[in-house]
């Protein structure tokens, strides 16, 4: 029988443990995907996707997210990330930040007095004037690390279009900061 | 100071939780696994209980230290307003504060030995995956997703590998294939034995595989039957469509389950047809349906329904009440399912009701709905009794597409398995 989120999310509010089996069932596999491609390690991947769980159980309540699924992926991606740079392995050649970096002259490991704040809210209004699958892509290649690849097959788009995609969102993300005052 | 990395990669971070609901909503959930599954095991689950309750024990400490410092408040208060001395909270009898230490310590559910076998009965067969590639004879040479039809049988081999990687082995699995052309179904003769129109290869513990992997061929074959509307037609859609345990059937004890009996289109080709082939003596349903564009006040009606440009249409089942989160037999015991679907392409597509992972008839015999669907709409169809369907039997719904000029193979979503629940008063 199909559980709802909406049904999952009361389950956590009952404190019913089968909350969490129905979720691992339901979201599992998805969770591993996003850890594994963050992380790299299957048997890391699945210890990250357990302490997602645990996490999800400890949130929910007083958390009651609009969307389980994008709750979940969201928790199962911080850890990741956290797992990562414990282990400092979250270096550049593992993040596709790196590439997003390229639109800064200066994108050596050299300090700077950008303020992640305040390009955090940029990034957030440059996503708002995009297009829905630009969003996504952006979402999915920079806060997801996900490949060209993975992106095409969850958005079933040919790759080369999502390359495309990929360098014009960068450069009109270029434009975007240069007109809110970054020298680029 | 920061780097430009770390600046970013907070600025990444902070990602407003509308973009993250949106772009979660198009990851595909993926079916099969082949590394592992999760499982909660009984270790981690002890421990996280274990947790929880060091947890609510300080949540209550503190909660039991704030109340008792507001109730000497107030009778220090009252003491000071009445001049007289009070000695509050040294009564048992009357005592306002309860014991923290054993108050719900054995309010932990209880899971019955019969619920927890049927519980793991399901986790198991959740564990299994299977991933198999299709070689076909006949396929065109300068296109291999065209197989030349001139008459006889069209034959095609499976290779089959499943990752078993589990840590819970199950006991058995098994696993359903069907072939449609253009959504008929198709009957089956498989490793030379005359199978009906679904075939189930069963796996057994110990026998056709141990710990970990297990790995067979399969030689398919079948003679192309076509409805009579795609009579003439020289282009027809073959899908093959693989279905999950098939033989599981729910536990009374335990009905909650997801994507058992789910079923996938793993792979389509087109037939490319050189001569007549047979009509399938079938009906087609006349049942109606409604078609609704699909705004955001529709979707919201919807929640499981993801209006996707770029897959093909996605039904989703619903009872006589619209409901599509708990199907429930009515009053006689009688079902009566509809389905909404997304029309994500313009297509058309032909939808099969499953029963335990049989396809199954409609009231007035048809065997299957024909829908011509648009981009953008929402279809619904109006829910009709299905024969020979009770408490606790599995339905599903195979979604097929028929290939139309563009010649553009579809793999449509199946709908989400689910149960057929008894009636009860509170429905």
């Amino acid at each position: 029988m199909k559980i709802s989120d909406q049904r999952i999310i009361e389950m956590l509010f009952d404190r019913d443990e089968r909350a969490l089996t129905v979720t691992g069932n339901t979201y599992g596999a998805l969770c591993r995907r996003i850890a594994y491609k963050i992380i790299g390690d299957y048997d890391e991947a699945e210890e990250c996707v357990n302490n997602s769980l645990f996490e999800l159980w400890n949130s929910i309540p007083p958390a009651k997210p609009k969307s389980l699924k994008a709750y979940l992926c969201g928790i199962v991606r911080n850890i990741s990330v956290d797992i990562c740079r414990k282990r400092k392995v979250y270096e550049k050649t593992e993040s596709n930040i790196t590439e997003l970096i390229q639109i800064f002259p200066d994108c050596e490991n050299t300090e700077t007095s950008y303020d992640g704040k305040m390009l955090c809210t940029y990034i957030n209004e440059f996503l708002s004037e995009q297009k829905d699958v630009n969003q996504k892509i952006f979402v999915m290649r920079y806060y997801y690390n996900f490949s060209v690849n993975d992106i095409s097959s969850n958005l079933n788009i040919k790759e080369p279009a999502i390359k495309t995609r990929l360098f014009r969102i960068r450069e009109a993300l270029k434009l975007f900061l240069i007109d809110k005052g970054y020298d680029l | 100071m920061k780097t430009i990395y770390d600046a970013m990669t907070e600025a990444i971070d902070g990602i407003d939780e509308k973009y993250l609901i949106k772009t979660a909503k198009c990851f595909h959930l993926p079916k099969e696994d082949a590394k592992r599954d999760i499982t909660i095991n009984s270790e981690d689950l002890v421990e996280m209980k274990k947790e929880i309750k060091k947890t609510n024990r300080l949540a209550k400490i503190t909660a039991v230290a704030a109340a008792f410092i507001c109730v000497m408040t107030v009778a220090i208060l009252l003491v000071v307003n009445n001049n007289k001395v009070q000695v509050l909270g040294s009564s048992g009898e009357n005592s306002l504060i309860s014991d923290p230490f054993t108050e719900g310590e054995d309010e932990e559910p209880q899971i019955s030995p019969e619920k927890q076998n049927a519980m793991d009965k399901i986790n198991r067969l959740l564990l299994t995956s299977g991933a198999p590639t299709a070689k076909f004879e006949n396929e065109n040479k300068e296109n291999p997703a065209y197989i030349d039809y001139n008459g006889g049988k069209v034959r095609f081999n499976f290779e089959m590998k499943q990752s078993l990687n589990a840590k819970i082995i199950p006991d058995a699995i098994s696993f359903g294939w069907y072939i449609t052309v253009n959504g008929v179904l198709q009957n089956i003769t498989v490793n030379g034995k005359e199978q009906g129109e679904i075939y189930i290869h069963r796996l057994v513990k110990g026998v056709d595989y141990n710990s970990s992997d297990a790995s067979y061929s399969l030689d398919f074959e079948f003679e192309p039957v076509i409805a009579e509307a795609d009579k003439g037609k020289n282009k027809l859609e073959i899908s093959l469509v693989q279905i999950s345990n098939p033989d599981f059937r729910v536990d009374p004890i335990y009905p909650e389950c997801s994507n058992l009996h789910a079923n996938v289109v793993f792979a389509t080709r087109i037939l490319n047809v050189n001569t007549e082939l047979k009509v399938k003596d079938i009906k087609k349903s006349e049942t109606q349906y409604t078609e609704e564009l699909m705004t955001v006040d529709v979707l919201k009606k919807h929640p499981e329904i993801v209006f996707n440009l770029n897959s093909g249409s996605k039904a989703e089942i619903i009872d006589e009440d619209r409901s599509e989160q708990v199907i429930r037999a009515d009053k006689n015991g009688e079902v009566k399912l509809g389905a909404v679907i997304s029309g994500n392409k313009n297509e058309k597509i032909r939808l099969l009701f499953l029963v335990n992972g049989i396809p199954t008839k409609l009231s007035d015999g048809s065997e299957y709905i024909e829908i011509d669907v648009r981009s953008g709409y929402l279809y619904e169809i109006k829910p009709d009794k299905i024969l020979n369907v009770k408490p606790y039997d599995s339905i599903d719904i195979l979604i097929m597409h028929c290939l139309d000029e563009s010649e553009e193979t579809h793999m449509s979503c199946s709908a989400f398995p689910s149960v057929i629940l008894p009636y009860t008063n509170d429905k």
